[in-house]
């Protein structure tokens, strides 16, 4: 926290300046400004929230994401599967060996996705034939894949589109 | 008069990303397994918000081409969604089957645990993550018959070892081994009689499957 006012004065900070806050939501941040001319101005203070995320840290860890849409000609449902390594380390070698509506089976079976940067993700379009279901019905969308030493799987509740 | 003259805070912005919204727990984050079995992980989700979560996403990325995670047992386990304050108890949560033959070489393998969860019935806003290990041994220098750690050896634990944290461990490990073969002789010997023991739900409190 950095507070600023247009008068001079002194900000007391809770937690003290400089501290390093642990991982974790909705911290409290707080500073109390106290005007040196205090028979002109009150004091003030203010308080906001922080969220705090861990560090990336050191190796891959693959995240699927998927977005389903119905192909209103063949009645196939098309999948948008994105995944993002939110590791610390690139994942070499990312591919999709499997995407599943049910038993229904996308095509094409196998994607190369490439290498993926930590921080970084990478999206392909799979087609399920619409034996995966009707529109409006509830599924399991299941995902694998592998990349240079590991694997990734995911299993997702879905609404077929 | 007084007044109150504004000042202005530079405040810090969030880092970017999914916040964490559960609090989950594997109990323990830690299996041991052999080429060709499965191992299970169990835990509980908390809901420790004031929102109600809906658990739309089980997640395993792990870091041996010879382990493949299933996260299939969340979504089988775990409720549609959490109310505020709820814990399902705990529940079985991912496995993961080890290939035989195991190329990657004995070790202990790191993976995640990530659930995907959100706000309504399709969202999948927040990320949560837990680590795991699995650690993988072979048959080799096991005395007895092991056929049943090729079946389960998540039942090999006996609870004041997994309470201590006992079990992860070469040397333990072995032990565990023929202790369980030694359990399974007996279980052979005894036949029918145990039979049922050993159908029960291994910690005697599977939690109902709700349908919401």
């Amino acid at each position: 926290m950095n507070a600023t006012a247009p008068i001079p004065g002194t900000m007391l900070y809770t937690p003290g300046a400089g501290t390093v806050l642990p991982a974790g939501a909705g911290q409290t941040l707080r500073v109390d400004f106290t005007p040196l001319d205090s028979a002109n101005h009150s004091a003030a203070s203010k308080t906001v929230t922080i969220d705090v995320n861990s560090a990336p840290k050191p190796g891959v860890n693959l995240i699927v994401t998927s977005l389903l849409r119905r192909d209103g000609t063949t009645g196939e449902a098309i999948v948008v599967v994105t995944v993002a390594n939110t590791g610390g380390t690139a994942a070499a070698g990312v591919k999709l060996t499997s995407v599943k509506i049910g038993t229904a089976t996308g095509t094409p079976g196998t994607i190369q996705l490439g290498a993926i940067a930590a921080g970084g993700q990478a999206s392909a379009e799979v087609r399920i034939p619409s034996a995966a279901g009707a529109p409006g019905s509830p599924g399991v969308l299941t995902i694998s894949g592998t990349y240079t030493g590991g694997t990734f799987n995911s299993a997702t509740r879905v609404v077929l589109p | 008069m007084k007044y109150l003259r504004s000042f202005a805070l530079l405040a810090l912005a969030a880092l970017s990303g999914h916040a964490s919204t559960l609090l989950m727990v594997l109990a323990p984050a830690q299996q041991i397994g052999i080429p060709g079995a499965q191992v299970l992980f169990q835990g509980t989700i908390y809901n420790p918000t004031d929102i109600t979560v809906y658990l739309t996403s089980g997640q395993v990325s792990i870091a041996s081409p010879d382990l493949l995670g299933d996260p299939t047992p969340l979504l089988i386990n775990a409720p549609l969604f959490l109310d505020p304050g709820e814990d399902p108890g705990l529940i079985d949560l991912f496995t993961v089957q080890i290939a035989d033959p195991f190329l990657s070489g004995n070790g202990i393998y790191a993976g995640t645990l990530n659930v995907l969860s959100g706000a309504a019935p399709d969202g999948r806003e927040f990320l949560d993550s837990v680590d795991f290990g699995v650690q993988v041994g072979t048959r080799t220098g096991l005395s007895g018959p092991y056929r049943i750690a090729d079946r389960d050896w998540s039942g090999l634990e006996t609870p004041w070892c997994k309470a201590l944290a006992l079990c992860w461990t070469p040397v333990d490990c072995e032990w565990r081994l023929v202790a369980g073969a030694y359990r399974e002789v007996i279980h052979n010997a005894l036949g029918a009689l145990l039979i049922r023991r050993w159908t029960l739900p291994k910690n005697g409190r599977r939690p109902l499957q709700r349908t919401r």
